[in-house]
């Protein structure tokens, strides 16, 4: 009997772990699954140990790195160089921002504004996708596009001074204030959520998003993906529809990017122009490149200790986080091209290999 | 008209690649010039001809990779003269491209994965990798990257990309560019067991002694026209083909 629902649980563990793991992801293997769990299970304890100061600055974190996840995948799997991500992050911040404030009296929570957020962010990068991608507009040009759609965002966000839409005044260079916080229930049932309960919620998200694209990237499309990226012709001739499955890649990251944006600007009850600023739109760049941009591990492992070092570095002075993170871009791009994260696992595999190697060479000593 | 054409004659023949009229101008260049073209199913058969003759451009007519100035492409009885590459591939047609373009990052097995998934899923999918890698030999060396393995192992790589969309026409462009004598020798038998499960091939070659070794019947493309057609025995006799092909040839080696 309890034999029976062992076999059961490992069966059903055995065909999740199928959807989860295969060659197009880093960790596929027991022990990558353990330390998965070890990591999970620190975040989930971490608030009984530390201040609310601490949470809220690492909910924001999750969300940079749920940022750096959207990279990745138009980046580093599809080869789409958006170097304008933080565009959508910012439309769906302020997307956000605008609906909560006009709403929030009427419906008492933010479920609204949050699929507002997403579903604006999905239609601003599907209507930039469809002209890019069905315009044959390729590799760097999509770049420049890009980024000067986010600069563009930036320059007239920070000319809407007096400007309101719906309750919402957008303030300009100020931003809007008074975003309201992440509710939870519906309706007159809505509740604002703590600190600690937005750590929660930002935290699960994340690990969720995180198995999602993992499943994802292991199925048809990551695949496809992957294939794309490597030779958009060759994966043409193989019978795929190279430009509408891009503008599906480049649309669906968006989306994730507008969502982190929602939960960004309700984070900080705020958001301004500077979101889609020069800076920050290099900053996912920078997050993904040092990580290793096909793979999720190592931007997720580089956007949080590169922001925690930048606010530590932050308190120093102003100017050494930017100075500090044009320095380990550089470093990075010189000496491991492919990013840190692909760099350390290489050298471990090699240095097992290596091991073995040595090991067999003894053992055939021995037996000489 | 020979014997080998006789069994297979006038009614009871299935085309699988017809083209009426096809011309390709680029300026006041023209390319492929009014080329009525018609390759029955089974059949294994070589395009050749000079540089310059159109052979690519007609290649590029008959994947969709340029639309004809006139003319139409009709392909296993449809006119495709207006579909997207991608819908003609879809339609059974697959292309092994003349330069190398296997997937360089991705390993063997990922490259082979990204063209059986489109028709295979599951353990179907799993199955048909396994038996392509079996095929090429290539089974022990799945994980490494295909950038890594030596060019004639790619070219082998690459035909078994091709074949593993189940085409009911296989295009080959020069699948023995660049490879030794030994290799070259190979892929003609494997060429060979592929019309034998069936397979339609239309192969684009420069190598002579490939052509010879595994053709049906040969087209002679000479200045975006057909030039003349037959069997290997036929072209390889004919003083104006030697003119116009294999003296070329000769001129170019010399």
């Amino acid at each position: 009997m309890t034999e029976d629902v062992t076999d059961e649980s490992t069966g059903r563990i055995a065909r999740v772990r199928d959807l989860l793991e295969g060659q197009n992801t880093l960790g596929n293997s027991t022990k990558f699954w353990y330390g998965f769990l070890v990591v999970v299970g620190v975040v989930f304890v971490y608030p009984l140990f530390t201040n609310p100061y601490i949470l809220k600055v690492n909910t924001n974190y999750f969300i940079w790195i749920l940022l750096a996840l959207s990279l990745a995948v138009v980046w580093g799997y599809t080869g789409i160089f958006n170097f304008g991500q933080t565009a959508f992050f910012g439309v769906g911040g302020y997307t956000f921002g605008i609906v909560g404030i006009t709403l929030i009296d009427v419906t008492g929570g933010t479920n609204v504004a949050i699929v507002a957020a997403v579903v604006v962010a999905a239609i601003a990068s599907a209507l930039l996708g469809y002209f890019m991608f069905y315009g044959e507009i390729s590799g760097l040009y999509v770049a420049i596009l890009t980024l000067a759609v986010a600069l563009t965002g930036n320059l007239i966000l920070t000319r809407t001074t007096n400007t309101t839409i719906g309750a919402a005044e957008l303030g300009g260079n100020n931003g809007i204030t008074g975003i309201p916080s992440l509710t939870l229930g519906a309706g007159p049932m809505s509740f604002k959520l703590g600190i600690t309960v937005q750590y929660y919620l930002v935290a699960a998200l994340l690990v969720a998003t995180y198995l999602g694209l993992r499943i994802l990237l292991n199925s048809y499309y990551g695949y496809v993906l992957l294939a794309i990226r490597e030779d958009e012709d060759r994966t043409r001739m193989f019978g795929y529809d190279v430009r509408n499955l891009k503008l599906i890649s480049f649309s669906l990251t968006a989306s994730l990017a507008g969502f982190a944006g929602a939960l960004y600007a309700a984070w900080g009850n705020f958001i301004d122009p500077s979101i889609m600023g020069l800076t920050l739109a290099s900053l996912p760049i920078i997050w993904v490149t040092v990580g290793g941009r096909d793979t999720l591990i190592g931007p997720i492992v580089a956007a949080y200790a590169l922001q925690s070092m930048s606010t530590k570095l932050s308190t120093v002075g102003s100017g050494y986080t930017n100075i500090f993170l044009g320095a380990v871009f550089v470093l990075v791009v010189l000496f491991f091209p492919d990013g840190l994260i692909p760099a350390i696992v290489n050298w471990w595999e090699d240095r097992k290999q290596g091991a073995a190697e040595s090991d067999s060479r003894r053992s055939a000593e021995v037996d000489a | 008209m020979t014997s080998r054409e006789q069994p297979t004659s006038e009614t009871d023949e299935r085309l699988i690649l017809e083209t009426d009229g096809l011309t390709k101008r680029f300026g006041g260049l023209t390319a492929v010039d009014d080329v009525d073209f018609e390759l029955p199913e089974g059949e294994l058969r070589c395009l050749i001809g000079p540089n310059g003759a159109g052979k690519s451009t007609f290649l590029k007519l008959v994947t969709g990779a340029h639309s004809p100035t006139s003319g139409t492409v009709r392909f296993d009885g449809e006119d495709i003269t207006g579909l997207e590459p991608h819908d003609r591939v879809r339609r059974g047609m697959s292309l092994k491209f003349q330069q190398i373009s296997t997937y360089q990052a991705l390993t063997v097995e990922q490259n082979l994965r990204v063209p059986t998934q489109r028709i295979r899923s599951g353990q179907e999918a799993t199955d048909r990798v396994e038996e392509l890698l079996d095929i090429i030999g290539l089974s022990d060396r799945r994980t490494e990257r295909a950038g890594s393995l030596a060019h004639g192992d790619q070219q082998w790589l690459e035909i078994a990309m091709a074949m593993a969309t189940d085409p009911k026409l296989l295009l080959l462009d020069e699948p023995t560019a660049g490879m030794t004598v030994e290799e070259t020798q190979e892929t003609g038998e494997l060429i060979q067991d592929l019309v034998d499960e069936g397979v339609t091939i239309l192969v684009v070659e420069h190598d002579i002694n490939l052509v010879r070794q595994i053709a049906d019947r040969v087209t002679v493309l000479h200045q975006g026209r057909i030039f003349t057609e037959g069997t290997v025995e036929e072209i390889t006799a004919d003083e104006d083909v030697k003119r116009i092909y294999l003296g070329k040839a000769a001129e170019g080696s010399a």
